[in-house]
């Protein structure tokens, strides 16, 4: 007999905890779906002719941005229950208990990547609602959804780090609302890049998000897969190493 | 025979300038309910959490059912199981999915898990809430739940911290019982109280502590006993009198006038001295209104030894 659980089987199990706790949450499904259709819906209406007469197609922009949006979205959760959990003591108690280490960061991430595949899922489909097309078939089809996922697994892990700095699960999920603003503004999500003024375009273009947009979209069929896929990839897995491995310290010293 | 219960020794913990723990030492035998009696922020959470592995001692050493709590807090948090100061629960699951979760996360299968969760139900009068969600239960309800989910493995050892702090009278009772069954099963106990009654009905020894430090240690009749013999209270009809009462008694050894109460309290008093008392005062024409034998409460000891005014 072991002295503690695996990994895999403790995360399983605390994932459907996870999931379970989203599933009774609106205000998550909110987050995770009703707001990116809302935003979808808006920029379809304000932007699409402008940016049309400008010679861009709209329907293959649009749904990488509003998808990397709904990422957002759905990791700002994280930040809310990482902290309730402190405040409620259960992660302490998880703590006590004869299991991984890192499990409760497992079960955490597999509830917010739930979220977000359903998300995902729905937003795409309305993106081909409204004509958007993966030219280069279903296999470029399936790394687009799974990129979009690891990009939602470097911003929940992230998140999640709130959640432990944060007093309060509330102060953690209005802090957890504020950076995707200037990130997904300033990024090639909405407007080329080379409208932003000269000083900025560098941070513009290779910024995490920019990166993560213009790769989804390249395995959509818009734009070089090869200068775009590499460097989203570095970016995501880069980030979630990091956070997880802050993510995991902070787990050990909450009580 | 191997080491086992729970030994502590020179515990300290520190926060920043705050010295939590400064060197506690104690001990609880093999099925021993210990409480661990002290004011709020005496350290009674801190020494909790060091000996549930959550939180590394800066100095000193603690063992738990024969593991050493820094060096094998794997071994250790298969013996124990934590009711910590507030209950903590998942408020989106229901009771029974509270219970089936943390019966898995202990290594049972899912329907073991289950299983386990409906005797515990039953066992902790929670039949009829279990398919509600802990966010709709009463403060008694979650902690009789809150006490199921350290049941779900049948582990030896538990802590369990203010697990009464809250509660109203009844369900206070209703814990009690529950905690005597669990001593009546053997198991090791930690508990901790601010209330000197409940140390005093639950436990088989009490550690009292205050600022980090232990203050004295002992049955809680050993306590009670060290707190001096039963004293007598004599109320005089008319307040006035009062210095007079106490000039007449003052043989009896160091008295102490309370005069915003109107009494005198003599030290050592037997019953058999009463009728001697009141005999003294009648022939010096004091009415008394009261005259009545006092033990000494677990209180008198608290105050004593923390100089805490409450
Ligand atoms: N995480 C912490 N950070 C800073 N100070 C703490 C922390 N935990 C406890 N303390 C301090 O340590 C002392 C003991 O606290 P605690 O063990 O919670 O007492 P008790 O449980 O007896 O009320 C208190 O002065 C408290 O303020
Ligand atoms: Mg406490």
């Amino acid at each position: 007999m072991t002295a503690s659980g695996t990994l895999l089987g403790d995360g399983r199990v605390l994932g459907g905890r996870a999931m379970l706790r989203s599933a009774r949450n609106p205000a998550t499904i909110l987050g995770a779906v009703l707001f990116p259709i809302l935003f979808f819906v808006l920029f379809n209406l304000v932007m699409r002719r402008i940016m049309e007469a400008r010679g861009f197609d709209y329907a293959q922009l649009l749904p990488p941005t509003i998808v990397v949006q709904a990422m957002f979205f759905t990791a700002m959760s994280s930040a809310y229950y990482v902290a309730d959990d402190r405040r409620s003591g259960i992660i302490a108690r998880f703590r006590s208990l004869p299991i991984h280490r890192s499990a409760p960061l497992i079960g955490r991430s597999l509830g917010d990547l739930s979220r977000a595949t359903v998300s995902a899922v729905v937003i795409t489909a309305l993106g081909i609602a409204t004509g958007m097309r993966f030219e280069r078939g279903w296999v470029w089809a399936l790394a687009y959804l799974g990129l979009a996922l690891l990009f939602a697994l470097a911003v929940s892990l992230g998140m999640g780090l709130i959640g432990y700095a944060a007093p309060t699960p509330e102060a953690a999920a209005s802090i957890a609302s504020t950076p995707y603003l200037p990130l997904i503004m300033l990024s090639s999500g909405f407007a080329p890049v080379e409208d932003f003024p000269d000083w900025l375009e560098p941070i513009v273009r290779y910024q995490p998000v920019s990166v993560t947009i213009d790769a989804l979209r390249a395995t959509a069929g818009t734009g070089d897969l090869g200068d775009t896929v590499p460097l989203a990839l570095a970016w995501c897995v880069g980030l979630i190493i990091v956070f997880a491995a802050l993510g995991s310290r902070a787990l050990e010293r909450a009580a | 025979m191997g080491v086992s219960g729970i030994q502590v020794s020179g515990l300290v913990k520190r926060f920043g300038e705050t010295t939590a723990l400064a060197g506690v030492t104690f001990e609880a035998a093999r099925g021993e309910v210990l409480g661990l009696l002290g004011p709020n922020g005496a350290g009674k959470t801190t020494t909790v959490n060091v000996l549930s592995t959550l939180l590394r001692p800066d100095a000193g050493s603690a063992t738990v059912d024969g593991h050493d709590v820094v060096t094998e807090p794997a071994e250790v948090r298969r013996s124990i199981a934590l009711t910590g100061q507030f209950a903590a629960l998942d408020e989106a699951l229901t009771g029974v999915e509270n219970l089936a979760l943390f019966g898995r996360l202990r290594g049972l299968s899912g329907s073991a898990a289950r299983a386990r969760a409906d005797e515990l139900l039953e066992r902790f009068d929670l039949v009829e809430a279990a398919d509600g969600r802990v966010s709709s239960y009463s403060g008694g309800m979650r902690r009789r739940l809150d006490l199921a989910a350290s049941l779900v493995d049948d582990v030896p050892i538990l802590f369990l911290d203010e697990p009464t702090t809250g509660l109203d009278p009844r369900s206070r009772a209703t814990l009690w019982d529950m905690v005597r069954d669990l001593q009546a099963e053997g198991r090791t106990i930690i508990l901790t109280t601010q209330y000197l009654e409940e140390a005093d009905q639950l436990a088989d020894r009490i550690v009292l502590i205050d600022n980090g430090k232990v203050v004295v240690e002992g049955t809680p009749s050993d306590l009670k006993r060290s707190a001096g013999g039963q004293s007598c209270v004599v109320q005089p009809v008319d307040p006035g009198r009062l210095d007079e009462v106490a000039k007449l008694l003052d043989d009896r050894g160091p008295l102490s006038v309370e005069h915003d109460l109107g009494t005198v309290t003599i030290p050592d008093t037997e019953a058999a001295d009463l009728s001697a008392i009141l005999q003294r005062l009648g022939q010096a024409g004091i009415e008394v209104a009261d005259l009545s034998l006092r033990r000494p409460t677990l209180d008198d000891v608290f105050l004593d030894l923390t100089g805490d005014s409450t």
